[in-house]
């Protein structure tokens, strides 16, 4: 065959998956062991009871994506796994499985961004899909605009200041009782409301850089909400809900469309758990294609977080010349030494896109 | 069969290799928040000076804790991936017991005693007969006055005690913050010294022998480490939602 089978682990956040991927596009395997039950009755991950979780999942997690993609670790080529960021406690079980399993298979270890992953998740899904493009990635923890120029090669535009476009979704869905995770119950009740009943403010939306901020939003709709009850006036929840994620939305395609006219490109992609928000894609698709440009997000599966897209990065950092910074372990075939993860490689909470290039 | 032992449930990144009663090598370093980057190397280091590779192991021996979150996860992480990678067995043991294995001559009460922050100490109570450890109580975390108290009450109920063996021998890294308060509250109490406040990976190992001749190993599916504490939010959350949940 001579396909490159690459074992990709994630751990960032509150999901533990493992996944086997063929040449960073054919899907073997993608098992998610989503943690939400366990973080639900606090209405966000509560970052030691997701890394307890991870450890007890972990083990299970790869043995399945092995046995699904009907593979063992002798056939396995490579192992990557996500280093950063996200959150601390949870990135170190996956690194250190990894490690571990690097270090007694002598399988090289590829340390990947996450980021980058949810961008090359779009590849995966489009294998013709080719850079230069702008990236939007909205997900729980992380709001970034994103020129992506070449494989391996970004410019981060803009990031949001305060509070990720999910974690905005959720405090909200939070404060209005409706559950957790917020993001798909907003997006279904605004689906059903109208997005023009309030006029929450569309924070930065004229200012002239890409950066993104929420927590004004936020505290827009609390005090929306506290008004109308000392007011005695009954809430219209999807009215509330679409006219909130309009303002969301509306700054995040305002400044992506600036960033396609400025970076002169003819794509966008969307990525990270956001990106599954149907009004988004869809309010954005129509956009671009009303100037001729094309939309890219990949399918829900690989929108949230994976370890599909962990592999398929893997794989564009030995292939493309996305050479990671460092890495260790034995030197085999179509790998360098430099390329191989080292046995020190340590967790990076802040790992941003432009440490790696 | 040759076992490799670490331990990082403390500020000591500890590494042992070694057969049955023949430690072959041991090494130990004062790591805190590093053992993620030290560990492996450690590792490394260690099965090169003594001249074998990795897949020579045939256990994967680990620490569990009680004791730094974030320390017992990088350790059992780590201990899972090669048991995986190596598809050898791997055998946690409590740190706790590793801490007061150097004192299995002892005929009396063994208190292991480690700092868990928050005013409170990690502890256990162990005694030994024919040098084979006993647990008196299961792994707990308690204010270092309760301990005392504890401690007082186990000492005195305990019955058959070997002659001159009266006094309690307290064991691990809570000593350097309450060992006045020790010396003032436990009666008859004995300190080990410092350089019995860490455990170390050839006791991880040396227990780690008993539990595989045994027969006994645990799975790299499920082994967990040993909290002996909730998350903050869940102790906050049991303290006040939980009770008018239910």
């Amino acid at each position: 065959m001579g396909e490159m089978l690459i074992l990709g682990i994630e751990t960032s956040c509150d999901e533990t998956a493992a996944a086997v991927v063929a040449d960073g596009k054919r899907i073997l395997s993608n098992v998610v062991a989503s943690q939400v039950e366990w973080h639900r009755k606090f209405s966000g991950v509560v970052p030691e009871i997701a890394s307890r979780k991870h450890v007890e999942l972990i083990g299970p997690v790869i043995e399945e994506a092995l046995l699904e993609a009907n593979v063992t670790l002798d056939d396995i080529d490579a192992i990557a796994v996500t280093r950063g960021p996200g959150l601390v406690g949870a990135l170190l079980v996956g690194l250190g499985v990894a490690k571990g399993l690097a270090y007694a298979t002598k399988l090289p270890l590829i340390c990947v961004n996450h980021i980058e992953a949810h961008i090359l998740a779009n590849f995966l899904e489009h294998p013709k899909l080719k850079p230069p493009l702008i990236a939007l990635v909205v997900s729980g923890g992380h709001t970034a605009l994103v020129y992506m120029k070449d494989f391996g090669k970004y410019e981060v535009l803009g990031e949001t200041l305060d509070d990720a476009a999910g974690e905005a979704f959720d405090k909200v869905a939070k404060f209005l009782g409706l559950g957790y995770p917020g993001g798909p119950i907003v997006d279904e009740l605004a689906a059903k409301g109208d997005s023009e009943a309030i006029n929450f403010p569309r924070a930065m939306i004229k200012t002239k850089n890409y950066d993104f901020s929420l927590s004004g939003l936020k505290t827009a709709v609390l005090n929306y909400v506290s008004q109308q009850r000392d007011k005695g006036k009954e809430i219209d929840i999807p009215d509330l809900c679409a006219s909130f994620q309009a303002a969301v939305i509306d700054v995040q395609i305002y400044k992506t469309l600036r960033a396609v006219r400025e970076k002169d490109v003819n794509k966008v992609v969307l990525a990270g758990g956001v990106a599954a928000n149907k009004s988004l894609r869809e309010r954005l698709k129509n956009e671009m294609n009303r100037q001729g440009k094309e939309l890219f997000y990949p399918s829900h599966s690989l929108c949230t977080d994976n370890a599909a897209m962990i592999a398929c990065a893997g794989y564009y950092r030995v292939h493309r010349s996305c050479l990671p910074p460092a890495i260790g372990g034995r030197q085999t075939g179509e790998f360098k030494e430099e390329r191989v993860c080292p046995l020190d490689a340590n967790a990076e909470p802040n790992l941003s896109l432009i440490d790696e290039v | 069969m040759l076992v490799l032992a670490f331990d990082t449930s403390m500020p000591f990144c500890t590494v042992a290799v070694g057969r049955k009663g023949a430690l072959l090598g041991e090494r130990s370093i004062y790591a805190p928040q590093g053992h993620m980057q030290k560990l492996l190397p450690l590792i490394d280091l260690l099965l090169s000076d003594i001249g074998c590779d990795i897949k020579d192991i045939d256990a994967v021996a680990v620490g569990l804790g009680p004791g730094s979150f974030t320390g017992l996860r990088i350790g059992v992480s780590i201990a899972k991936g090669l048991a995986q990678g190596l598809n050898r067995p791997i055998v946690g043991v409590s740190s706790l017991d590793a801490l007061v294995k150097p004192f299995s001559s002892h005929g009396g009460l063994i208190c292991a005693v480690v700092d868990a922050k928050r005013k409170e100490v990690y502890s256990r109570f162990y005694r030994f007969s024919n040098q084979n450890i006993q647990h008196l109580t299961d792994h707990e975390a308690l204010s270092p006055e309760k301990l005392c108290d504890k401690l007082n009450e186990m000492n005195l109920s305990i019955p058959n005690k070997a002659e001159g063996s009266n006094e309690v021998i307290l064991v691990g890294d809570a000593l350097k913050l309450y060992i006045s308060l020790f010396q003032e509250k436990i009666k008859g109490a004995e300190f080990a010294s410092p350089d019995f406040y860490y455990p170390k990976a050839s006791n991880i190992m040396d227990l780690a022998f008993d539990r595989l001749e045994s027969g006994e190993c645990d799975n790299y599916l499920t082994l967990v480490p040993i909290y002996a504490r909730l998350s903050i939010a869940e102790e906050v959350w049991e303290k006040t939602i939980g009770p008018r949940a239910k």
